[in-house]
């Protein structure tokens, strides 16, 4: 029971790094982005004008929650 | 993730565990242009490895003892992937998968001769018993640690250099 929702909070990260991907890409394939990603570093997400946050690296976070999730990494092993 | 020991051969070796070092490996093109991230892998793997094999150590439980040598088997991948040996991470994915399978089908060998006890403190002189057995684990434990001239050594070999 234990392990089943803690894979949902990396299932989580993946489905969030998808969605970012898509919703400014308009794709999933993973030529494109091959070819996009060296651009990635340059977008930010402004919020408000409070902060700003690099696009690529918010959504390595969320990449990053999916691995350690799925590979049962420190904080998701049970 | 308890289950029968032939499933957890193919899920703690090859297939379920390992899945978020094979998306890790996948997109690849987007997270080495992040270095933040990439060191917070490291780390991270790194310290996975350190706690997991720690943890691992002092369980009685025969199959636990494997599957928390998995866990620090992916954090060694992890912290390999950080510092953009992702080559090595990925040939260290494949020995593990082979080896790792081998000890968890072993286990399930004793458990099955000892009519069900998994407590490791219960066993005793079964290479008397299972010679076969003994010697396949033998194998096995050899080549997770990492002895020359089998499958574990090359690769822990590639990473660490």
């Amino acid at each position: 029971m234990k392990a089943m929702i803690v894979n949902r909070f990396g299932d989580f990260g993946l489905y969030f790094a998808i969605l970012l991907i898509f919703s400014f890409f308009k794709t999933l394939d993973f030529c494109t982005l091959n070819a996009i990603s060296y651009y990635l570093n340059d977008i930010y997400l402004n919020f408000f004008d409070l902060y700003s946050l690099n696009l690529q690296e918010f959504i390595c976070c969320f990449f990053f929650l999916a691995v350690i999730g799925k590979s049962a990494q420190l904080g998701f092993h049970t | 993730m308890e289950g029968p020991t032939p499933v957890s051969a193919l899920l703690h070796a090859a297939t379920m565990v390992t899945a978020g070092i094979y998306l890790l490996l996948r997109i690849a093109f987007v997270l080495e242009n992040a270095p933040n991230i990439m060191l917070l892998l490291s780390f991270w793997g790194a310290l996975t490895a350190f706690f997991a094999s720690s943890v691992g150590a002092f369980q009685n439980d025969i199959k636990k003892i494997i599957a928390y040598s998995t866990c620090s088997q992916l954090g060694y991948m992890l912290s390999a992937c950080g510092m953009y040996n992702f080559v090595g991470a990925y040939f260290h994915l494949f020995n593990h998968a082979f080896f790792k399978a081998l000890l968890f089908l072993g286990a399930g060998s004793v458990i099955h001769a000892v009519a069900d006890e998994q407590d490791l403190r219960k066993y005793g002189l079964l290479v008397n018993y299972l010679p076969l057995t003994y010697i396949t684990m033998l194998i096995g434990s050899f080549s997770l640690v990492g002895f020359p001239f089998l499958s574990g050594y090359y690769s822990k070999e590639f990473i660490i250099n």
